[in-house]
């Protein structure tokens, strides 16, 4: 019998990318210095389970890869393999390569193999000088400390040993750490960077960047000849243990063991689909149970007092039951979240910057989907804030801050939504500069506007300030790209700014992508939901407000005009009423336009349940969705901003 | 019509028009209800009479008679509403009734003849006698994923951006 391997990719891929993740995460948290067993044991097996599953669907190139890492890290657990931080970064861009080959394989293209070679060639180039030095410290076992600190002796005098003491230079440093008697040296030779880096030159790494963990390497070189000789004594009583160095670091930090609990849940793995369809029951059940209510009002009296009894105890359990069924399409923000801490630590390097990423409220639970569409901007705003916001270190230095930047993720839930916030400790926005571009892009704005308006310019279409270009951030998306993803998902940006403390741009999402809030309005016989995210306010107009430009009917108010639209017009719907004296003017505003909306009446807010139109219709002009109304009925939900479009098209 | 079960043979869903009789195959159909009032869609072609809530999915409903102008596009009580199941997708038809279930051997069905220009014969799967009537066999599928009804794609028409 023959079995379609095939229908276990996906689970496969899925799984071998939390693996990566999971990879990719330890590394990140991994101490060079210290390394924790756990981890290093945790990482091995992810490796391992990866290099399984491929071996199982002959995934070559993944075996490949996974096996030369495996090697590693099984070293590296049995204390024959130094991980240092350079390690560390070939290994995330290792972890990069896999991710790739998931992918490749995932949409079935072809592999590139000149990847796989590199990668494992990679790999083995950081494992062999090891090896070879394993041999040499083999040899000489009972003072190993010594024999470790040969090769640093002959590495600048052998030409041929040069990876082979980069390697050695970093054991060295982590003994270097240990000892409070060597960090005043570490301090002092600072300035000797430099130097250190000429005289040096080939044995260190050429990736390397003049961030903290050079410093580190540095340290060794530039303490020679007359450290070496106090050196080894002190060390080599330490150098016995060194096999085992989570065991001594165990009682120096009991602070790990706090990230082991949050993984360490049961769970199950479920389509997506069927947790919809769930959802989708639910709220029907809702809907029928409201209709059991109307009808249950129309019965005979004392029929009808035990049946409203027994229809509120239906009530509260179909809303429990809602509630319930909610949450399972909730995962916590950390699944964001925790991508950062590699990307600030790629661009800090690449921006030559000291960053620190703090992290709040992981934990903080929203919808999947949003989730998903969270990425693309928050990692847009964290390129922003490193690459604009924090400056770099000499400058903060002059400035009197802290050398190393800040930059806070935060998630926190606020009744129904969410709030999440990207806040940076560098030099704010430059209000003058801003208001400048905004004239030069003819946007009127007066000189004394609040800040908070000044700050919303920047979010306007087009507003990207040319000088500001970088290969980091600048590359297209611009700032109204990220506003019109957060409004597309029902979300507001809010910017503050402290000239000289830093910006923050704080998101406010809601919880779910299936529930917006709304303002039900009517037209002729039908209703319609407004988001309420784009109302600025409800008006009845006074007849001296209305005025005819160019032919085109226009609200003003408060030194505003505001375009009239009638949404009986755009939605066809004839027996609308089209004087705005007698209907009701709903302002709306999205990042792109701004109008006022004629409407028969308003019905009232509520919060609805956003269904597909494109499901099993197609997309309509100016419909995001639609909802279903507490009768049953179907009521369309606009989507402001291509509802501009339509009156363009057809008024003008 | 043929009681035995064989390869060849389909159940086919006949309902009326005005007073033309229509089939349709019947693994198609997903569920038959009556009419309830629909929400209407902008910009949407007359026979495009809206969408309705089908426990949770909105779906949209087509009016046949509207497109193939036959009878009076009246709706009460007895105006009948057939939801189909097209790949993933759901929409309902409006006929004026549901008439029988029947089998049909691939020989009981003929092939249509050229309507000319106002039917396109693409939608249609063959003509065949039930009884004393002529029933208009439809390739439903067809019809509703055809780019002239335009209910799935926007293809043919032009977004405006």
């Amino acid at each position: 019998m023959t079995i379609d391997m095939s229908q276990f990719h996906g689970v496969f891929l899925e799984e071998s990318a939390e693996h990566l993740d999971e990879i990719e995460h330890l590394l990140m948290a991994l101490d060079p210095e210290h390394p924790e067993i756990e981890d290093l044991n945790c990482i091995f097996r992810a490796a391992h389970s990866i290099k399984g599953g491929a071996g199982i669907f002959g995934f070559d190139a993944l075996i490949s890869v996974t096996h030369v890492m495996e090697n590693l890290f099984d070293k590296a657990r049995q204390g024959q393999f130094n991980i240092s931080q350079d390690v560390v970064n070939e290994l995330l861009v290792v972890v990069d390569t896999l991710r790739r080959l998931l992918e490749a394989y995932g949409s079935n293209e072809a592999v590139d193999w000149q990847l796989v070679a590199d990668a494992t060639a990679k790999v083995n180039r950081l494992l062999q000088p090891s090896v070879a030095e394993k041999a040499d410290v083999a040899n000489s076992d009972a003072e190993s400390g010594f024999g470790f600190f040969e090769p640093l002796i002959t590495k600048s005098t052998d030409e041929n040993d040069h990876t082979f003491g980069f390697f050695e230079a970093i054991p060295e440093s982590i003994e270097d750490d240990g000892f409070g008697f060597f960090e005043p040296i570490a301090e002092s030779t600072g300035a000797l960077v430099d130097d250190g880096f000429g005289f040096f030159e080939p044995l260190t790494q050429p990736t390397q960047t003049p961030a903290a963990t050079v410093t580190e390497q540095a340290k060794t070189p530039s303490a020679p000849a007359t450290e070496s000789i106090a050196k080894p004594a002190i060390s080599a009583a330490t150098q016995q243990q060194e096999p085992k160095p989570a065991a001594m670091e165990a009682e120096h930090k009991p602070v790990v063991e706090k990230r082991k609990t949050d993984t360490d849940s049961s769970s199950i793995r479920v389509d997506i689909h069927k947790v919809d369809s769930l959802v989708n029951l639910v709220g029907e059940l809702v809907i029928t149970q409201s209709m059991l209510t109307l009808i249950g009002e129309e019965l005979a009296e004392h029929v009808s007092e035990r049946l409203a009894t027994a229809l509120r105890e239906l009530e509260r359990n179909t809303r429990d039951l809602q509630e319930g069924i909610m949450s399972i399409r909730m995962l916590p923000m950390s699944f964001v979240f925790n991508r950062f801490p590699r990307v600030v630590r790629d661009l800090s390097q690449k921006l030559n910057k000291n960053v620190e990423l703090v992290i709040e409220g992981g934990h903080t639970e929203i919808d999947k989907g949003l989730i998903e569409k969270l990425v693309d901007p928050l990692t847009h705003l964290v390129r922003n804030s490193l690459d604009h916001g924090i400056e770099s270190a000499e400058t903060r230095r002059t400035l009197g801050k802290a050398e190393t930047g800040r930059l806070v993720l935060k998630a926190e839930q606020k009744g129904g939504n969410i709030l999440i916030s990207v806040q940076d400790d560098g030099g704010g926005l430059n209000r003058q500069r801003i208001i400048a571009k905004a004239r030069e892009r003819g946007i009127e704005i007066s000189d004394n506007a609040p800040d908070g308006e000044v700050w919303q310019l920047i979010m306007a279409p087009g507003f990207s300030t040319a000088e500001q270009v970088t290969d980091v951030s600048g590359r297209g998306v611009g700032m109204d790209v990220v506003r019109r993803n957060i409004e597309s998902m029902g979300g507001k940006i809010d910017i503050t700014s402290v000239t000289g403390q830093g910006s923050g741009i704080h998101i406010r999402l809601p919880l779910t992508l299936a529930i917006l809030d709304g303002m039900s309005v009517s037209v002729s016989t039908q209703q319609f939901i407004v988001p309420l995210v784009n109302i600025v306010e409800s008006v009845q107009p006074l007849p001296e407000q209305l005025m005819l430009i160019s032919n085109q009917q226009m609200l003003f108010l408060r030194d505003l005009y505001w375009p009239i639209v009638r949404l009986g017009e755009l939605m066809q719907l004839p027996d609308a009423l089209t004087d705005p004296a007698v209907g009701i003017l709903v302002l709306v505003e999205s990042s792109r336009t701004r109008f006022a909306m004629l409407v028969d009446d308003l019905l009232g807010q509520q919060q609805v349940v956003i269904k597909s139109l494109e499901q099993h219709y197609r997309r309509v002009d100016g419909v995001a969705g639609a909802t279903i109304m507490g009768d049953g009925s179907v009521a369309l939900i606009l989507d402001v901003e291509s509802l501009a479009d339509i009156p363009a098209t057809s008024i003008n | 019509m043929s009681g035995t079960l064989s390869d060849d043979s389909q159940e086919f869903l006949t309902f009326t028009l005005g007073d033309e009789h229509y089939g349709l195959e019947i693994m198609m159909v997903k569920e038959i209800r009556g009419y309830e009032s629909v929400t209407k869609i902008a910009n949407a072609p007359p026979f495009v009479k809206g969408v309705l809530n089908l426990r949770g999915d909105i779906v949209p409903i087509i009016d046949l008679r509207l497109k193939f102008n036959v009878g009076n596009a009246v709706y009460n009580e007895f105006t009948i509403v057939i939801m189909l199941s097209v790949g993933a997708r759901i929409v309902g038809i409006v006929v004026d009734a549901v008439s029988d279930v029947v089998r049909l051997k691939k020989d009981d069905v003929k092939p249509p003849p050229e309507f000319g220009a106002s039917f396109d014969h693409q939608f249609l799967y063959g003509l065949s006698q039930v009884g004393d009537v002529m029933v208009i066999l439809l390739n439903i599928e067809s019809l509703i994923s055809s780019k002239e009804l335009g209910l799935f794609e926007s293809a043919d028409e032009p977004i405006d951006n």
